[in-house]
């Protein structure tokens, strides 16, 4: 996770500008990371990143150090794009996406991946998941952040955390099993 | 462990997404930010008649509402809860053959207009035998 120095957030909360930007460069990349596994789509989350610096320039003034600020980054990133999922029709995966798992899972060694590659890969695996499961999904497995980061992020208690979890890993197990792997 | 969790573990530990042109996405950030902070630092005396109206007018609307509820909710307890303590007259009660609650209420009310004629007469008869 992103390291955000305190005297970096103590700036932008006395309406430094040149700071608030310092923050955006610095962060920009772990909220579009989870917007664009979120959403499946660049476009979707780029606005998403936007919306979320907006929010957090609006608010920084009530931000709690005693939290993490890229937990609490994190929360204002994962209820837009809830509320974005709620909005839109269902994440559909399309035909090619098999092949780019298939040549993902297949290769030796850490492959690197594109961001469209990104999106075909999470599109597959996640399409039948509700917008908590996904969102659980997102931060605790692909994001790698502990159950307590997720609790914080997402406002769940450990109980929703543990079954949006388990429900959203055995969906995700049944459908690639359907595809093939073991 | 199994081929499933081989591939989530591989996708944690994978080149994450990443923006391609990041100091775009900045400058669209720090220009939005601009207008924003424009548009919320100076609200024209216009706007801030018209919020002022609007609230006055909302705040007006909900007491209307409230009285209107509170004042329907009093007609029906007016009026409800005597027919309801009285126990409504079943049909064969009027003995007519009435089957509509219209109709047994028709039936009652003749009922009641021939008591009052009956009570009448009996004080008239009274009063003549006085």
């Amino acid at each position: 996770m992103t390291q955000i120095d305190e005297a970096l957030i103590t700036r932008c909360q006395t309406g430094d500008k040149d700071a608030f930007r310092s923050l955006v460069e610095t962060c920009q990349g772990m909220v579009f990371s989870v917007a664009l596994k979120m959403l499946a789509d660049e476009e979707e989350a780029k606005d998403i990143v936007q919306e979320t610096f907006l929010r957090v320039w609006l608010n920084i003034g009530k931000y709690d150090a005693c939290h993490s600020f890229t937990t609490w980054l994190y929360a204002i990133a994962s209820r837009l794009c809830l509320d974005r999922l709620k909005s839109r029709s269902r994440i559909i995966a399309m035909p090619e996406d098999e092949a780019v798992l298939r040549r993902y899972a297949s290769a030796d060694g850490q492959l690197e991946l594109e961001n469209r590659e990104w999106m075909a890969i999470v599109r597959l695996m996640a399409e039948g998941l509700s917008p908590k499961q996904r969102l659980v999904f997102t931060l605790s497995q692909l994001e790698g952040l502990s159950s307590q980061e997720v609790e914080e992020a997402t406002g769940f208690t450990a109980t929703q955390v543990k079954s949006n979890l388990y429900v959203a890993r055995q969906t995700i197990r049944e459908r690639l099993k359907c595809l093939g792997y073991e | 462990m199994n081929n499933i969790d081989v591939i989530l573990e591989r996708l944690q530990s994978a080149k994450q997404p990443a923006l391609e042109h990041p100091e775009e996405l900045t400058d669209r950030i720090m220009s939005s930010l601009d207008s924003l902070g424009s548009e919320v630092a100076t609200p024209s005396p216009a706007e801030r008649l018209k919020g002022n109206t609007l609230l006055i007018l909302r705040t007006a609307l909900s007491l209307a509402a409230m009285w209107i509820i509170g004042f329907f909710i009093y007609l029906q307890f007016d009026t409800v809860a005597p027919v309801a303590q009285e126990s409504l007259p079943s049909t064969k009660d009027t003995g007519s053959g009435s089957s509509t609650l219209k109709e047994v209420y028709k039936d009652r009310l003749c009922q009641d207009c021939k008591k009052t004629i009956r009570y009448t007469q009996i004080r008239s008869k009274l009063y003549e035998n006085k």
